[in-house]
This record gives structure tokens, sequence and C-alpha cells, in this order.
């Protein structure tokens, strides 16, 4: 019983990573119909902003603080100076011009802080909490803290406030919302700023987690991401988190309760092949 | 025994050989230096100078992944090989020639790997290889140096695939399997240990060193008791420890690249799976990633690694003290220190059997034994691969650095030819 509660608590700890990538890919999507696989790249950039300013001021609030603001700003520049000039085009130019910028952070990162991995210790996040026989390490605990915090948070500005009601109207028409009054371009730069904040949260924690920043970080997430928007349903937040941590909860399991040979990446990919194949729509999509 | 051989601890086959081997250098050297006057008499002057310049240098190739996913081994390789050559350069070159170093970028890619081969054979003429790649791409790599007779040693890479088969390829690190054997052998005999799970890293380096693991643990009448792949990169290893630790099992033993060391060490250490079960770890424990991301955690973890750098031997505290003054790294890493190695043992090559392909290859083939950085003899069998003894060390957290537990020299361990069975 303890080893699955343990394992329970490890699946939601992975699928709260998880889902901090989807949910920002899952707006964008959902607004834009653009596959904003560089999301992966803001995530990495974010890791490594916060540990500069980690190095630089010595507080990890601080260095969290400014990289959620400045992958935020980040996004709002990708958003504004790569995706806008290629709305008009066939979404696979974007797609295309994504996943360059993917590849060139991954390079940029490489440049700039060599190519082994940096170590983003903060002491006062190692070690566990016990509770009973189960543990969660403190970097978790924190991951699962702030997760909770950033969906509800989201959960509040997109059904409560003039900016949710403005991107989930341009989610159903963009053009209806225009002419309705409502200044779309702005909705859309504040959205990017959220979803890349978000990733930014992500990239920094899991730097933690691991004690590891490194310029291919956003490689695995990226390609989980876009499974994981098509398995929601392709642009729902609600399936998309439920995605998230269904496929975490798979791999755990897969991994603990079954003989099965292979590796954690394996058993996500036949998961995520076995889900398309049974309900092409994803989770929450309409046939 | 010249000099050189006994500064680097090396035994040629046959004096014979040796001498042999210079009076064909020196016979090859007149011979281009009268090609070069004939070459002024008929006014090619510009050609000729060019020529001449040439004939100063050795052009020694080397590859690896300098960009890409696996950069941090490359570059690391590349330090290595850059400081030998600096080193015999400032020492006067090899017999008088200065050393020529083209180096390509493979990025860990098979095709990339057998082209960069292909274009310093042909475009750039070196005549031998030091290989700074990892084993996927060296296995690829191998048959395009062994077709042109153009001789390669392979530093880091343990699969026997890199060697096996290419008469041309020589290699100075382990084989895999026989890292897996000395750990299980050190793990049952001297720490009577009985049951053991296995995390693998699902590619030829890892699955070797498992199929050393398992072989001892059948022979010595241990019990494995989990056994899991995992994929290059993996850093998540929270469901796979907290299941070993339901297990209770007297040892963890893992291989894989330093990135998945790291962080299974970290978790294990949280979820309290070490140091109550023993955590040994696979060679790749001295890359830089171990250094900078096993923090607190880790202390105890033995590791099986190729040579010591915090061994007391004369040549490797000197060879230190210039290393980390001479490039800024606190640490030499496995693959700098494996390929300072290799280089050492090329340069040697190129002093006994001269600066063209054929000679550097049999004067390779004709070493039986060569010095390590560690300061320990090792002896060449007939397969082109090292008896390399095994620094069992353990990691100690207080001076984050790894303290000798025994260098495994029992040649019944160490031997690679027996593992040639399991591979086609």
């Amino acid at each position: 019983m303890t080893l699955l509660i343990q394992q329970l608590i490890n699946a939601v700890e992975l699928g709260s990573i998880y889902a901090m990538i989807a949910v920002g890919l899952a707006l964008t999507y959902g607004v834009l119909r653009i596959l904003h696989v560089a999301q992966a790249g803001i995530y990495a950039a974010g890791a490594y902003i916060g540990l500069f300013l980690y190095q630089v001021t010595g507080s990890f609030v601080l260095a969290l603080a400014g990289s959620v603001i400045l992958a935020g700003i980040l996004g709002v520049l990708i958003e504004r100076f790569v995706y806008r000039p290629m709305l008009p085009r066939p979404r696979i130019v974007a797609l295309i011009a994504s996943i360059g910028l993917l590849i060139c952070f991954s390079d940029l990162f490489r440049i700039l802080g060599g190519p082994n991995q940096l170590s983003f210790d903060i002491r006062s996040l190692n070690g566990s909490y016990g509770i009973g026989h189960l543990l969660i390490s403190k970097a978790d605990a924190a991951i699962l803290g702030g997760t909770i915090l950033i969906f509800v948070s989201l959960w509040f500005i997109l059904q409560k406030t003039r900016l949710g009601f403005a991107v989930r109207a341009a989610a159903q028409d963009i053009e209806t919302t225009e002419i309705m009054g409502i200044n779309v371009s702005r909705s859309v730069s504040w959205m990017f700023f959220l979803s890349s904040a978000v990733a930014a949260f992500g990239g920094v924690m899991v730097g933690v987690l691991y004690n590891a920043v490194y310029p291919d970080m956003g490689d695995a997430i990226a390609y989980k991401g876009l499974a994981l928007i098509v398995i929601g349903g392709f642009g729902s937040l609600t399936g998309t988190v439920i995605a998230s941590f269904l496929l975490a909860l798979t791999e755990v399991f897969m991994t603990t309760y079954t003989a099965v040979p292979l590796s954690r990446e394996a058993i996500a990919m036949l998961f995520l092949v076995l889900l398309i194949l049974i309900r092409p729509q994803g989770l929450l999509g309409k046939a | 025994m010249c000099m050189y051989c006994a500064m680097a601890g090396l035994q040629p086959a046959s004096s014979d050989a040796s001498i042999e081997s210079s009076h064909r250098e020196r016979n090859h050297r007149l011979t281009r230096r009268g090609f070069n006057a004939g070459l002024l008499a008929a006014g090619l002057g510009a050609s000729s100078v060019a020529r001449a310049a040439d004939s100063q240098t050795i052009k020694i190739g080397t590859f690896g992944p300098f960009t890409g996913p696996a950069a941090g081994l490359g570059t690391e390789a590349k330090k290595g090989i850059e400081f030998a050559v600096a080193q015999a350069n400032a020492k006067g070159g090899i017999n008088g020639k200065k050393i020529q170093l083209v180096a390509y970028d493979d990025r860990a890619n098979r095709a990339e790997a057998v082209s960069v081969v292909r274009k310093m054979i042909e475009s750039d003429g070196v005549q031998v290889i030091v290989d700074g790649s990892v084993s996927l791409t060296s296995i690829a790599a191998a048959p395009v140096a062994n077709d042109a007779k153009i001789p390669m040693v392979a530093a880091y890479s343990n699969a026997v695939g890199v060697v096996k088969g290419e008469d041309h390829v020589f290699r100075w690190a382990s084989v895999a399997d026989v890292q897996g054997y000395v750990i299980a052998h050190h793990a049952m005999r001297e720490r009577k240990y009985k049951t053991f799970a296995v995390l693998m890293q699902d590619e030829e380096y890892g699955r070797g060193v498992v199929n050393g693991v398992e072989k001892a643990v059948e022979e010595l009448k241990g019990k494995i008791v989990y056994k899991k792949p995992f994929a290059p990169g993996e850093r998540e290893f929270r469901a796979i420890m907290t299941e070993i630790k339901t297990l209770g099992v007297d040892s963890v033993i893992m291989a894989g690249f330093s990135p998945s060391l790291t962080s299974a060490a970290r978790i294990g250490y949280e979820l309290e799976v070490f140091p109550k079960a023993q955590f040994y770890i696979s060679c790749s424990a001295t890359e830089i990633n171990w250094y900078s991301g096993i923090g607190q955690y880790g202390n105890g973890t033995i590791a099986s690694l190729e040579f010591l750098a915090s061994t007391n031997h004369p040549f490797t505290k000197e060879f230190v003290a210039e290393y980390t003054k001479a490039t800024g790294e606190k640490v030499v890493s496995h693959q700098a220190g494996l390929m300072y190695d290799s280089s050492r043992l090329v340069f040697d090559a190129i002093k006994r059997g001269g600066t063209k392909a054929d000679g550097i290859w049999r004067a390779l083939g004709e070493t039986k034994s060569f010095m390590n950085l560690s300061g320990v003899d090792v002896k060449f069998t007939e397969l082109r691969e090292p008896l390399l003894p095994i620094a069992l060390a353990g990691w100690d957290s207080a001076s984050q650095n790894y303290k000798l537990v025994k260098f495994e020299k029992d040649e019944a361990l160490i031997d690679p030819r027996p593992w040639y069975k399991y591979y086609k």
C-alpha cells in the first residue's frame, strides 16, 4: 500500500511538470491554431535565466520571479515578431519557424552556458518531507504547490477577468471577436506572456529538482507537450491537464507494475499512440 | 629501450622491430627530400615550399560530438587531445616534427561520423586517428578507417563492436562488459552482497556493462531481483527508486551516462534507498556532469573507472597539475583523461613506426604495454584491446572527489577477450 501511495505521489509530481508545459501549448493552439513547439525553448530559457539571476542575486525567490517575468516578455516578443507576421500564411509555416526557434534556443544556450549541465543547487530545497513511510522531496513539494497556485490563477484569469473573456472569445472566432471591439492582439500578447511565464516556472523548478540546467532540456518535453495537446483535445485546457496526469500515471505504473522491458520514454509514446488510435479527437475534443 | 619509451613506461615488442621501422622512416624521409629537391629543380617552387612545410608536421585526425546533445563528451575529449598535442609540441614534437591536429564534429550522428572520417582520410590526408566519439558513432566510423588502412584508437568507446573485426582499430578504454564483471565481483566477493537491482541505459554501452554484471552474478550464485532499462539522458528515477526501496536489495548497479547516474544518485539518496543499499556505477561517473550535479549526495557510491586522477604517482600528479593549469578545469574528466592517454599511445607509435599509416599501425600492434595516467602499466592483447586495470573508487562528498578503493588488476576479470563471443 505504501508503494502504491508513494508511486501515486510520484505520478502527480511528474504530471504537474508535464501540465506546466502542455497548458501553455494548449492555450496558444486554442486561440491561434499554432503548434508553439518553441514553448519548450522558453521553458529552458526560464531555467537559464533563473540560474543566472540566482547566481547574481543569491535569492531564489528573486531569481524565480525575474525568470517568470523575463520569459513572459520573451514569449510576447516571439508572438509579436515571429508568429504574427506568419498568421496569414498556412499554419505549417509557423510550425516550421517554431521548430527552428527551438533548435536556435538550444544552440544559443550551448554557446552561452557550455555543453555540460549547470548546477542549480538550492540547498533549502534539498532533502525530503517524511509522512509516515512516505517521502516527498522538498523540490517536488514546491512544484506541487506552485502548480496548484498556477492552475487556480489561470482558471481565475480565464473565467473571471476581461482578459480571460477575450481569450475565450478569440479561441472561438477571432474575426467576430475583433468586430465586437475586443483588442485581440493585446489579449493574444497577454496569453503568450502567461503561458511563457508558466513554462519558465516549470523550467526553473525542474532545473532545481534535478540540479541540472542544460541546453537541450526542452527537447523531450517538446514532443511530449505536443502529444499531450493532441490527446487533451486540440486546445482543450482541461483535456490537456487530464492528459498530462494520465501520461504520468501510465509511465509510473507501467514502470512499477509491469515487466515491460521498455524505457519510460518508450512507454509514454506507446500510450500516446494507443490513446490517439482509440480516441482520435482527443479526450475532450469533439469528433 | 628509448628514452621516450622509458618515460611513458612503454615496452616495445622487439627492439629489432623498432630499429627496422626507424630505418624505414629514415629511408622514407630521404626519398621525400629527394622528391622535393626534384620539384625545386623543375621550377615548382611554391608547391614544393608547401610540401616542405607539410613534411615538418604530422597530421593526426580526431572526431567527436563537439555540438549537439553529446557535446559535453566530445568537447572534453577534445581538451584531452589538444592538451596532449600542445604538450608534445612544446617538447619539440615527435622526431623533430610538430603535430597538427585535424578535428571534426560528428554531432554524435552515425552518418556524420562516417562522413568526417572519410573527409579527414581522403582530403586532409591524416595517417592516424584518435577517436574521441561515443560507441554509437565509433562503430559506424571504424569500418571507414579500417578499409582505408588508417589506424584508429578509440579512446572511450566501450562497445565491443568498435574494435571487433576491424584490424586497424585499437582501443584504449575497457570493454563495457569488463566493467560490469569487475563491479559484480567486487560486490559479491568482497562485500558479500547477494541481491541486486540493475539499471541499464538502453544502448551498446549500458547493455555491455549489464551483460558483465549478469554473467558474474550468475557465476557467483547471486540474484538480480530487479532490472530496468532507461533511455540515454533519462533523469526521472523516482518510480524506479521507490520500487527498489521496497525490494530491499543489497546493492544497486547502474550503467549509463553521467546525467542519468547523477540524477539517480540524488533521487536514491532523497528516497533513502542509499546508502542502505550500496550504489555502484559505471565509468561515466567521472564525466563533468557528475561533478557539477551530484551536490551533497552520492557519498560512498563506488564507480568503476578506467583511470584515477587522484593517485599519488608522480606522473599523475604532474599531469593533473599541468592539465588543470593549462585548461582551467578543476577535474580531469573521463573523456579528457582517456583521450590524453590515447594520444600519448599514438605519439609513441609514431615515434617508433614513423609518420605513415602502415608504420603507425604496425607499431601500435607491437605495443605490449603502456603506462596510463594513473601510473599503471596496461598490457595489450592480440585483439588490439588493453588489459586495462579498473580503478574502483568511492565518491567522497566532503572532498567532492573519488578515493581509490582498489585497482582491479586480476586478468581473469579485466580480460576483454571472453566477451567477444557475445557480439557478432
